[in-house]
């Protein structure tokens, strides 16, 4: 009798250890998996604040100048802010960037060059110089732009033209429309035609005083098939738009070359900030 | 006199049995409180998550400077309030508190982003907080 109330003991002390064994496992691995998934969230959190600090300086830039360019699409828009001091911009926009991230847990630096790039995947640069007041788009392999089949540029102007000459047109080859709208409405006009991609074609857009709007597109600086505005002592619009039409429909990531650094504790970024 | 002695025995065993059961309980109790019944905190990356998301939306829609619709889309267990830099310096342009929102919290969390007004530069600061 006594020996089986022993044996009755043993076995319910036994079952009890097992039972706080099991709960103390179960506790702790409870404990573990919360600290893993912490931990990954964390991880990952890092990564999602890179991408957050990658948006945030791309949307500042496209205040300057932005590409729209929709999915699977033969179009690229390019709109360019003219009344930005770009060199002044840039310049203080770098140290803004430099104490902003004093306030983040991140080191972040900014820095462009003149001229200013906005960099397509496939090849094609939209170029801005803000000392000469220059637009080129170009390819940036240095051959010929032959996937582009038309630029249209839209200008407003806040200035009245005195005159205007018009590229010699022919048959075929790249599409090039000029959308001119001038204060006095008379003056305004829309010049469309084809050009030929091998030679320079000029539409000059004449001001008083000697001062120039030119529209070229073709051979510029060695590359077919090129585009150019130039605005020769005059600021006569504070936007311009530029449309550019492809021959192939494909998907393009745009990128502003400057050079942006991002460190922070879990994941570092060095590189051009996405335009797209 | 054997008897006597077993009585207390037995019963002191049985109410240290007690104790020990009602022990064992209160522990399973709290364990399945902690783990599985009570609601979870919410993680102080998704209160940042969020204050972003917010943040990035009042830049695109150009609503620093009237972020109150953006606010009221925002979920009613949330608030917020915004801070508008110039520069990056201490020099607050603007302050914007969700409405039904205390202005301050203790357990509030921060997120900031740059922005640009032409050649001007302001820095937009976000205190979000879980409604109490």
């Amino acid at each position: 009798m006594t020996n089986e109330k022993s044996r009755r003991g043993i076995i319910l002390s036994l079952v009890v250890v097992l039972m706080f064994t099991l709960l103390i496992k179960y506790a702790t691995d409870v404990q573990a998996a919360k600290i893993s998934t912490n931990s990954a969230v964390s991880r990952l959190f890092a990564a999602e604040k890179l991408g957050y600090y990658l948006d945030d300086i791309g949307t500042d830039m496209r205040t300057v100048v932005s590409v729209n360019i929709p999915a699977n699409s033969t179009t690229m828009v390019f709109v360019e802010n003219l009344t930005i001091n770009k060199s002044s911009f840039f310049s203080n926009y770098s140290r803004f960037i430099s104490n902003y991230s004093n306030n983040t847990n991140a080191n972040i630096s900014f820095n462009t060059t003149n001229p200013f790039q906005l960099v397509m995947s496939n090849g094609i640069v939209y170029q801005t110089n803000y000392s000469n007041r220059q637009i080129k788009i170009f390819n940036s392999t240095g051959g010929s732009n032959t996937s582009v089949t038309e630029y249209r540029v839209d200008i407003r102007s806040n200035t009245t033209r005195v005159f205007v000459f018009y590229p010699t047109f022919v048959a075929s080859g790249t599409r090039m429309v000029v959308n001119y709208t001038d204060p006095f409405p008379f003056r305004s006009f829309v010049a469309s035609g084809y050009v030929n991609p091998a030679v320079g074609n000029v539409l000059d857009i004449g001001y008083t005083g000697g001062r120039d709007v030119y529209v070229v597109v073709g051979l510029i600086d060695g590359k077919n098939n090129s585009f150019m505005l130039n605005q020769s002592g005059i600021d006569a619009f504070p936007y311009v738009t530029i449309t550019v039409n492809r021959s192939s429909k494909d998907t393009v990531s745009a990128f502003y070359n400057a050079s942006l650094n991002i460190s922070m504790p879990g994941t570092n970024f060095s590189g051009m900030p996405p335009a797209n | 006199m054997m008897a006597t002695m077993e009585g207390p025995r037995k019963g002191f065993i049985f109410s240290f049995d007690a104790v020990f059961a009602i022990l064992i309980a209160f522990f399973l109790i709290l364990l399945i409180y902690n783990n599985i019944l009570k609601e979870p905190a919410l993680p102080p990356v998704q209160l940042q998550r969020q204050g972003m998301d917010v943040l990035a939306v009042l830049e695109n829609l150009n609503r620093f400077y009237s972020p109150g619709t953006t606010f009221a889309e925002t979920s009613d267990s949330y608030c917020m309030r915004l801070e508008v830099y110039n520069g990056t310096s201490s020099v607050l342009d603007a302050t914007f508190v969700k409405a039904g929102c205390p202005s301050a919290d203790s357990d509030e969390r921060m997120v900031w982003r740059a922005t640009t007004f032409g050649n001007r530069f302001k820095t937009a600061k976000l205190a979000i907080w879980v409604k109490r």
